[in-house]
């Protein structure tokens, strides 16, 4: 009955070993405890939930066949976020080539760069987040836990509620945006 | 306006369109000159990026379990032979995503081992229990087909519409359906909500089926199938070596039979089996926890008089979850210093109390975090985090005879990430612990019965 059942398998026909179920067990553990840092970096570079999504897939792979490789006595959070912030440059440049328009290179590093820099700020504004998040309306939070960032999940909620979709999209954008200013608010106190 | 609230409006703007997937190349070339043109326009358009990503956190589980099924749907993707955005802009995106999975599932119908149906998932195990065969975890699916064999603990799994079930070890119980089970030996409590009615339970004796209720049933080679009801009714059908009917019995709360194929006997009697005692401890490690996910776990055995300082009950990783004083009262209104500011408990309103311990500093195991979350049966009143709040409120809602530890940073930390989460009954958590220190408390009180 384990969970990554299908991703041994996948590595046996890879002839790349297999991971035993202990080892599995620490690795997925080690990832779900820094998949909230994870999805803010891969977020923080490409921004929509769907390519999130894409990258975050593409970033577990990554983790889960270089695990062997991963030296325990360096923290798996940083390791794993690396990984991550060069799973989503990458996202972003084959796409450019794909569309024809997109980041360049020096903007991508700066903005690894600046998010570097700013980790422990960043850490800061999280909490800030949290609290902010309590303090939203109930009907707010019973919207933002339904439905936000996934485009259908909007049009049910919408259409469970006889509102239109749009209205739904409009409110969920208020909604973040009175949530950055709630946390900007508190920053500025603090600092 | 200041000249840089108005750069902060307009990255707010671009961050959106990024957001939502509409960002065209006017726009693209826009935001890019804006973050070249210094480092505070980058970090507005992180922080902005930082709240979306907060949000799209919120729904999800972020626990081992759930990583994994990520990680099974990545190896499927990495599977298909091209990606959607080669058809063109998001919008044809869905339709060529569907043909895509279509094939992917024809190709698995042809190539792949059949999976057995899903018939729930686990919603509970208790620290120390072992298994014959095949371990369990928190969060599995359970399939049709699948076997729990327990040898020592008890788990609890949600099955179908409606229906949870404990089992409590040494057990054997094969999942027919997501309507039914068959007990081979030891004791199932089951609780069927109004969607499972009809829920069924067999052993070689009996057919239990369920009218809307809560029942429990054991099964021995001695004493044969032997069944209880606490709330509702059941109909339990004693069945012949043919699998015949050979006689109905309708019970209601507070009655009790044995039905014996071997013996033919199907009576509304007294049962020889100590239910109240075997099931004690389930019901008192799980308190009114409805489910539990990720790192967090029920006990299993004594809960009282624990040694809960530092390294006295290693948790080995997992965070368990302790219940302790129930139906607290006071007879005035009590400000207490909660993780988001002081809470007023009203006089007369009854709590129960659960502590959550986190004790990785005999295992050492670097850089295991806690992290969970618990949906009790009642409102959360208050979660409590602080070293002076914990002690403060061990008298009066710890369990007498448990030793607390009592020097510093038993409490959480700023890094430390508790918040109540979904309905006001659900506690997400994140105890992040580094290599100087693996211990972590923190205690819920929730809305008890007087």
């Amino acid at each position: 009955m384990s969970v990554s059942q299908s991703v041994r398998s996948d590595r046996r026909a890879d002839g790349t070993g297999k991971m035993t179920p202990d080892q599995e067990r620490r690795f997925l553990r080690l990832v779900a405890g820094c998949m909230d840092d994870l999805r803010r970096v891969v977020v923080g570079f490409v921004g929509h939930a769907d390519d999130a999504d894409d990258v975050l897939q593409e970033t577990l792979l990554k983790l889960y066949d270089g695990f062997d490789g991963y030296d325990p006595d360096r923290s798996f959070r940083a390791w794993a976020c690396t990984i991550g912030s060069n799973a989503a440059r990458d996202f972003l440049r084959r796409r450019k080539l794909r569309r024809g328009f997109g980041f360049d290179d020096d903007v991508l590093s700066k903005l690894a760069s600046v998010r570097t820099a700013t980790h422990e700020l960043t850490e800061l504004r999280n909490e800030k987040f949290r609290e902010c998040l309590g303090g939203l309306p109930t009907k707010d939070q019973e919207m933002v836990w339904g439905c936000y960032g996934r485009d259908e999940r909007i049009k049910d909620w919408a259409a469970e509620r006889g509102l239109p979709a749009s209205t739904v999209g409009s409110r969920l954008r208020k909604i973040r945006e009175a949530l950055l200013a709630c946390v900007n608010r508190k920053m500025g106190a603090f600092q | 306006m200041s000249e840089r609230s108005e750069r902060a409006r307009e990255i707010y703007q671009l961050a959106a369109e990024m957001c939502s997937g509409t960002l065209g190349p006017e726009s693209n070339e826009r935001l890019q000159n804006l973050l070249r043109s210094d480092v505070a326009a980058v970090q507005d358009y992180l922080e902005y990026l930082d709240v979306h990503a907060g949000l799209l956190g919120l729904a999800e589980a972020d626990t081992p379990p759930a990583v994994g099924r990520l990680l099974n749907r990545a190896v499927v993707e990495r599977h298909r032979p091209e990606r959607a955005e080669w058809f063109g802009p998001r919008v044809f995106a869905a339709g060529a995503a569907a043909v895509v999975a279509a094939c992917v599932v024809v190709a698995f119908v042809f190539r792949a081992e059949p999976v057995a149906p899903s018939a729930g998932s686990v919603i509970a195990v208790a620290a120390g229990t072992a298994f014959e065969g095949d371990a369990v975890e928190i969060e599995d699916v359970v399939r049709v087909g699948d076997v729990l064999a327990l040898t020592k603990g008890f788990l609890s799994i949600e099955i179908g519409p409606g229906a949870t079930l404990d089992v409590v070890a040494p057990a054997k119980v094969r999942v027919l359906s997501d309507r039914a089970v068959w007990l081979g030996r030891g004791l199932i409590a089951a609780a069927v909500g109004p969607a499972g009615h009809g829920f069924e339970v067999r052993t070689d004796d009996a057919v239990i089926v369920d009218l809307g209720t809560r029942f429990q049933v054991h099964k021995d080679e001695s004493y044969g199938t032997q069944l209880r009801v606490t709330e509702g009714k059941v109909l339990a059908t004693l069945k012949d070596d043919d699998g015949r009917d050979v006689k109905r019995l309708e019970l209601l709360a507070g009655q009790s039979s044995r039905l014996d194929r071997v013996t033919a006997s199907a009576d509304k009697i007294d049962t020889l089996f100590d239910f109240d005692a075997a099931y004690a401890t389930v019901s008192a490690a799980k308190g009114d926890v409805r489910k539990f996910s990720g790192a967090a776990k029920p006990l299993s055995g004594e809960i009282v008089g624990l040694d809960l300082r530092v390294s006295g009950l290693d948790t080995r990783g997992y965070a368990y979850v302790i219940p302790e004083a129930r139906g607290v009262v006071f007879d005035e209104a009590v400000t207490l210093a909660t993780l988001t500011g002081e809470v007023t408990v009203p006089a007369g309103l009854a709590i129960d109390s659960y502590l959550v311990h986190f004790d990785n500093e005999q295992s050492k195991a670097f850089e295991e975090n806690g992290y969970g979350r618990l949906a009790f049966g009642s409102d959360v009143v208050a979660v409590i985090g602080s070293d002076e709040a914990l002690a403060a409120t061990d008298p009066r809602f710890g369990s007498p005879g448990t030793r607390y530890e009592t020097r510093p940073s038993r409490g959480t930390e700023a890094d430390d990430d508790i918040s109540v989460v979904g309905d006001g009954r659900s506690v997400k958590f994140d105890l992040r612990v580094d290599a100087r220190f693996r211990f972590d408390e923190f205690r819920v009180l929730v809305v008890g019965a007087p």
